[in-house]
């Protein structure tokens, strides 16, 4: 499974549950929060997939800006791949401290 | 530097496909120009023109989906094997005829007209029209508007269905080809 500062996908949805924004400021957040610096094809090619697959969508936009937001079907897919990275994360922690 | 930088960007988002660039082309643009660029962006942004030249997943979503693709595709299938079943009963029926003398002319009275090129022609349509249609169910053609413009992507997914009634059409007019060829040798 994908660690968070790995996954260009996760890590804009993360971005967007904050809020919708458009690419600069996706990658700004990220930067900040992850201190993973997306690359602007990768950032591009993640929102590409998430679109596609209903995870997020764009909003009207003002000049060549193009905000994105966090669909209902994002949000889901998000809390359970958080979920599911926090099951991990607790049991490995317990793992490492039992030792 | 910056403008080298921005210049040498702007020439690898242009080699993103056109289908791609029309819907994002104007965003990316607007990031490279707002974002501070670095030597590996350019690297990056390249390996992503290649990628999503390559991988179909990463150019956007279909207006068909997986479930509708396979409905139209079983649709297109069976309807093949359905306008081919009257030809391959005329090539049963004459195999019967010819090699077993199983049929009689008297019986089957168009099969007194089979030899006529005209005729030949007629049943020939039936397996043409077949395999027609068993090759549309298997190209999966998607479309979708943006921005005004019509994307129309196109790819082959055979299903084992379409896969027989494209073998069946086949062989039928491979069959009634034949025969007509002996016929008016």
């Amino acid at each position: 499974m994908p660690t968070p500062p790995s996954d260009p996908g996760l890590l804009i949805l993360i971005s967007l549950a904050a809020g919708p924004k458009h690419g600069h400021a996706m990658m700004l957040d990220i930067t900040d929060f992850g201190g993973v610096r997306l690359g602007p094809g990768t950032l591009y090619g993640a929102i590409t997939r998430l679109e596609a697959g209903g995870l997020i969508a764009p909003m009207a936009g003002s000049g060549r800006r193009r905000p994105y937001r966090l669909t209902r079907a994002g949000r889901t897919h998000l809390g359970k791949r958080l979920s599911a990275l926090d099951q991990s994360v607790q049991t490995g922690l317990a793992r490492v401290t039992a030792r | 530097m910056r403008r080298l930088l921005l210049a040498a960007a702007r020439r690898f988002a242009a080699a993103y496909p056109a289908r791609w660039r029309r819907r994002y082309g104007e965003e990316l643009d607007e990031l490279i120009v707002e974002m501070r660029l670095h030597p590996r962006d350019l690297f990056d942004l390249a390996r992503w023109a290649i990628r999503t030249h390559v991988a179909p997943e990463e150019r956007g979503r279909d207006a068909m989906t997986d479930r509708q693709f396979t409905w139209i595709s079983r649709g297109l299938g069976l309807a093949s094997l359905v306008v081919a079943a009257p030809a391959a009963l005329f090539v049963v029926l004459s195999v019967l005829r010819y090699n077993f003398g199983v049929v009689d002319e008297s019986q089957v009275w168009w099969l007194e007209h089979s030899s006529a090129a005209l005729t030949m022609l007629g049943y020939l349509g039936a397996p043409v029209i077949a395999l027609g249609l068993a090759l549309l169910g298997m190209g999966r053609v998607s479309y979708r508007r943006e921005g005004g413009a019509l994307m129309v992507t196109a790819r082959v997914r055979p299903s084992r269905l379409t896969l027989l009634a494209a073998a069946v059409s086949l062989f039928l007019i491979a069959v009634i080809l034949g025969y007509g060829i002996t016929e008016n040798l």
